[in-house]
């Protein structure tokens, strides 16, 4: 099986985790806008701080929906969008001048071409040429040390049930002209990205066509817009394994890659899946258009629910399940390494992963109802981040080693014996999860 | 009439104030409670929901690990099998105002935590104490 489990950049104060735990994951996805706004501390990160093998999402889609999606809070454009305005070019920069998105018709076959070549170029370059003078002259003495994506990722538009044709001709096409320039960046795969509105997933049909238009590509990405494993029915976790296991089917030596998944998508490694993307405790779920970064609160990942859960409710579950003493806390819960070195002498060592700040902080929502926010203590929240990063890599390795029906009994085992805390709806997708992976 | 939960926070609180010392938006880790009441012999949890009442469940089970008793707290109406039963299972209390009427109903009594953390609850007992929120 392939080693392709890909962490997210998210943020520059994030870069001191993934190199500290780098034995946690194989590569890093970063995306095009974090890239066009900071890329210099990512481009010393990527050459001197990790030998990570990565990709950059050209987060073509950004362009695409309402302008307020892509606004500050001032209504001005945020300034990483313009950078990479500035850096694909035409079309695009009809953003900026007519002050609306972009649609399909702007697309012609002059600066079709130029602007595949401007986002394939901004991948393929934009790490390199933003390294300081001096490590650039190591690079001219010792070319190795220059850092090239591990495969690009074509031009690409969400797709949306109700405007797909609007799209999909578009996306293939300037997936095909994307192939044609592969000679241009060394013979690099071309990928596809695939980003679908979920219901998409449970017609067959449109499906099955999707696959094989994007079967041109060397490899494929894909991304359910919104799909929360936990939360989703049958039909679309049904429809997440076909798509994979479709696709695999039909391309056995390509790669296909989950951009953001859960424990769900690993188990689909077992189908055929060569690869998953997540964040840094975030990340297994993303919807396409941004509702803003949500608000960090302590939660600890519970293995066998494979799941972050609230900081009281853990307390809570701790005292219900008995788990009084480390000993059972290893046993039952989780003996890995951050665990182990945490949860020491007394069962309330565990609050060490829980610790939150003295002062509130006040948060206003949506709704306009006012709340006081505690925010996690940055040494509980790296605990947590820890302790996931170390788990996320034991499952992987554990899905790569066991078998298919010892994982999915592993699931039902969960149910078992969490059902006695949780209600049915709170963890009937471990139930789910076993049974569509079960299909034949 | 579409009630807010900040509606019914207010319309609720004058019924409590005779019995209990009253605290809102009280810090317990990261998240603040509605609102605790505290009589020197038992410490209570409120939650109030117009509707998601699955997420305050989530919330009150959390609450439970420094009160003795969590209730939920919803505008009067017919309650499902299904929250019932949740509510049960949980050792959780509903109470039900009636905004009309303006009367509120206890209309399932709370067991007394079987989650809570002694730490926790005297933590949560000495803030109160000195007046603090966290």
């Amino acid at each position: 099986m392939d080693k392709n489990h890909f962490l997210r950049y998210g943020t520059a104060a994030e870069q001191k985790y993934m190199r500290e735990y780098q034995h946690t994951y194989d590569g890093i996805a970063i995306n095009g806008t974090i890239l066009a706004h900071i890329p210099k501390a990512i481009s010393a990160f990527m050459h001197k701080d990790v030998n990570k093998k990565f990709f950059v999402d050209p987060m073509t889609h950004s362009f695409q929906h309402e302008l307020d999606k892509i606004k500050n809070p001032k209504g001005e454009i945020k300034s990483s969008i313009k950078k990479l305005i500035g850096a694909y070019g035409e079309p695009i920069n009809i953003i900026l001048d007519k002050n609306r998105p972009i649609k399909n018709r702007d697309f012609n076959p002059k600066n079709k071409s130029s602007f595949v070549e401007n986002v394939l170029l901004f991948q393929y370059q934009h790490i390199t040429s933003n390294i300081d003078e001096e490590y650039r002259d190591y690079i001219e003495y010792d070319p190795t040390l220059r850092r090239e994506p591990y495969f690009l990722i074509a031009p690409y538009f969400y797709l949306k049930q109700n405007s797909l044709n609007d799209w999909l001709d578009l996306n293939i096409e300037l997936l095909n002209i994307a192939i044609d320039k592969k000679k241009t960046f060394k013979d690099k795969d071309v990928y596809a990205q695939m980003v679908i509105d979920k219901r998409l997933l449970l017609n067959e049909n449109k499906i099955d066509d999707l696959i094989r238009r994007y079967s041109i590509a060397d490899g494929l990405l894909y991304w359910i817009d919104g799909l929360d494993e936990t939360e989703a029915n049958e039909d679309e976790l049904k429809g997440i394994r076909n798509l994979v296991s479709k696709y695999t089917k039909q391309n056995p030596a390509k790669c296909i890659i989950s951009l953001y998944g859960g424990y769900f998508s690993e188990l689909l490694l077992k189908d055929g899946l060569k690869g998953i993307v997540h964040g840094l405790e975030y990340g297994e779920t993303r919807d396409v258009v941004p509702v803003g970064g949500g608000i960090p609160l302590s939660k600890y990942y519970l293995p066998a629910l494979k799941k972050r859960i609230p900081a009281a409710m853990m307390l809570s579950l701790l005292k219900f399940l008995k788990i009084d003493t480390p000993q059972i806390f290893h046993d039952e819960i989780c003996k890995c390494k951050i665990c182990k070195k945490v949860v020491v002498s007394d069962i309330n060592d565990f609050n060490n992963f829980i610790r939150s700040k003295p002062e509130p902080t006040t948060i206003r929502f949506n709704s306009g109802r006012v709340r006081q926010i505690y925010y996690p203590e940055r040494e509980s929240k790296e605990l947590c981040l820890f302790h996931y990063l170390e788990i996320k890599n034991a499952e992987i390795k554990g899905i790569r080693r066991e078998k298919k029906e010892d994982l999915i009994k592993d699931l039902n085992k969960s149910f078992k014996k969490y059902i006695k805390y949780f209600s049915e709806d709170e963890i009937d997708y471990l139930k789910l999860w076993a049974k569509v992976a079960r299909c034949e | 009439m579409d009630l807010l939960e900040s509606d019914l926070i207010n319309k609720v609180r004058p019924k409590f104030k005779d019995r209990y010392h009253i605290f809102e938006e009280v810090g317990l880790i990261n998240r603040s409670i509605d609102m605790v009441l505290f009589d020197q012999k038992s410490l209570i949890t409120i939650e109030f929901k117009i509707r998601d009442w699955r997420k305050a469940v989530t919330q009150i089970k959390g609450h439970l690990i420094a009160a003795d008793y969590g209730y939920l707290c919803m505008p009067h109406k017919k309650i499902s099998e299904q929250l019932e039963e949740l509510l049960t299972k949980n050792g959780i209390g509903l109470w039900l105002y009636d905004i009309y009427e303006d009367e509120l109903t206890e209309a399932i009594k709370p067991s007394k935590s079987c989650t809570q953390w002694t730490s926790y609850r005297n933590s949560l007992i000495d803030r109160l104490s000195k007046g603090g929120a966290q």
